[in-house]
């Protein structure tokens, strides 16, 4: 069995950082640079017969296209050993694509020899060319013409008139109180283009760029600024909730919201 | 007031970038981490914070703007042990924990703090001499932002004091100027004695 490790939990990657660098390349291309200290706390406590052992590390990156010809450099960072002969070994790893996620894998094979023996630590530096994917959450937004006319907007109006947003969703509360769900953003969208619809209904096309994969994501859409009416409000009428985009499905479409009035109190 | 953290020995190399925005310039950087700076004891866990510096100084940083260079500076850096060694049988740990990068305020330099450990336990009756040195690298990716479009030579950096250096006037400028005043007034002498031998 493997030691798996995710580098977005600092007790199992120390210091993991990571970025991307845009070379001018007109493809997309991006060269990604990941960096840490894996904890796999590998042990064993036999002098004479060698322990060997796969790690894994979950890097956290989800790409949709990791070229091959990836370097990987790795080094030992933390060892320890109890007055015996010993050995501790790291290989150069390897970088692999998870195809079903699309997140980044890093695959070491390591061995140790030696009583009370440790591998704690390993850093890693990876250097990869990887294409990112269009990771984006669309769909549209109905909006009756009587509660507004949309089809007359410019660009800009048009893009002011909704605050759309992809959030993570955090479980909030204390033990024993109520328990809350707060939405944080990561990513934001805009309106796209407006069409004309049957009954006075105008659908407003919006798309979500960048959206991150494996994180489950609660679509919100709010009109906002001057030129709506008072008493009106937006809710999701179709489509996944939450949605989660992977490496094998970058995209989700068809998450839709409409804009209705309040009924009044009777 | 904070000690000035310990400059050591950088290879550097820096090569165009075209983004993300603001950023346009990639460093490598390469340096060994100064040694543990606490003596171990026999038996005795140790753990120390080095601080040090490297030579990479963002080019053309400004003071002012420090909170937008935080901002926009990338690093990602690791390190690992490259030598380890003890002087007899030892039980022992040598570790390298954490590495964190420190823009530095006043300059731009890059500095960083990398947390290490030692630990070591001699059961000789007649101990007492036993030693533990380990050596550690580091490696680190920089993504900046630097205002000028050609930039120092693979292996090389700019300070403060070598843009001084290259913009002044050099040696030989002052050397060439004064020869061609001497040559300048040396004619005019002789024409004016020229003028007065004439008369």
């Amino acid at each position: 069995m493997p030691i798996v490790l995710s580098a977005l939990d600092p007790k199992q990657v120390a210091s993991a950082t990571q970025f991307e660098v845009l070379l001018g390349d007109p493809d997309a291309r991006r060269l990604l640079i990941m960096s840490g200290i894996a904890v796999p706390e590998f042990w064993t406590n036999h002098d004479e017969e060698t322990s060997q052992q796969e790690i894994v590390v979950r890097l956290g990156t989800h790409v949709a296209h990791l070229e091959p010809g990836a370097v990987t450099n790795l080094g030992l960072a933390s060892i320890e050993n109890d007055e015996t002969n010993f050995a501790f070994r790291v290989d150069s790893g390897q970088l692999e694509h998870d195809t079903a996620s699309g997140e980044l894998v890093l695959r070491v094979q390591a061995a140790i020899l030696g009583e009370e023996t440790w591998l704690h630590r390993f850093s890693y530096q990876i250097v990869a060319h990887v294409r990112r994917a269009r990771a984006q959450i669309s769909g549209v937004i109905g909006v009756p013409a009587d509660i507004r006319d949309m089809t007359h907007l410019s660009e800009g109006m048009l893009d002011a008139a909704f605050e759309i947003t992809a959030n993570r969703v955090e479980r909030g509360g204390v033990p024993g109180g109520f328990a809350f769900d707060k939405l944080i953003p990561v990513a934001t969208g805009s309106p796209t283009a407006v069409r004309r619809g049957n009954d006075g209904m105008q659908f407003v096309e919006y798309a979500i760029d960048g959206c991150p994969f494996a994180v489950p994501m609660v679509v919100e859409v709010k009109p906002v600024g001057p030129g709506w009416p008072g008493s009106i409000g937006c809710g999701q009428v179709a489509g996944a909730r939450p949605v989660t985009l992977t490496g094998l499905a970058p995209d989700a479409s068809g998450v839709d919201f409409s804009v209705s009035r309040f009924q009044p109190v009777r | 007031m904070a000690l000035m953290p310990t400059p050591v020995e950088t290879r550097i190399i820096r090569s165009a970038a075209t983004g993300p925005e603001p950023c346009n310039t990639l460093a490598f950087l390469r340096c060994l981490v100064p040694g543990l700076d606490v003596p171990v004891g026999n038996d005795e866990h140790v753990r120390s914070t080095l601080h040090f510096m490297t030579e990479f100084r963002i080019d053309g940083y400004q003071q002012s703007q420090f909170e937008w260079y935080k901002a926009n500076t990338l690093v990602s850096a690791t390190a690992s042990l490259k030598f380890i060694s003890t002087t007899t049988d030892l039980s022992f740990r040598m570790a390298v924990d954490v590495v964190e990068p420190d823009l530095r305020q006043h300059d731009g330099t890059l500095a960083f703090k990398v947390g290490l450990g030692a630990w070591m336990q001699d059961d000789a009756w007649f101990g007492g001499y036993e030693e533990l040195v380990m050596t550690v690298s580091l490696t680190a990716y920089v993504l900046c932002f630097e205002p000028r479009a050609e930039r120092p030579k693979p292996g090389t950096q700019r300070t403060p004091w070598a843009a001084l250096v290259g913009d002044t006037i050099t040696v030989s400028d002052v050397v060439k100027r004064r020869a061609a005043y001497k040559l300048a007034k040396a004619a005019a002498q002789a024409a004016t004695h020229r003028d007065q031998t004439r008369c």
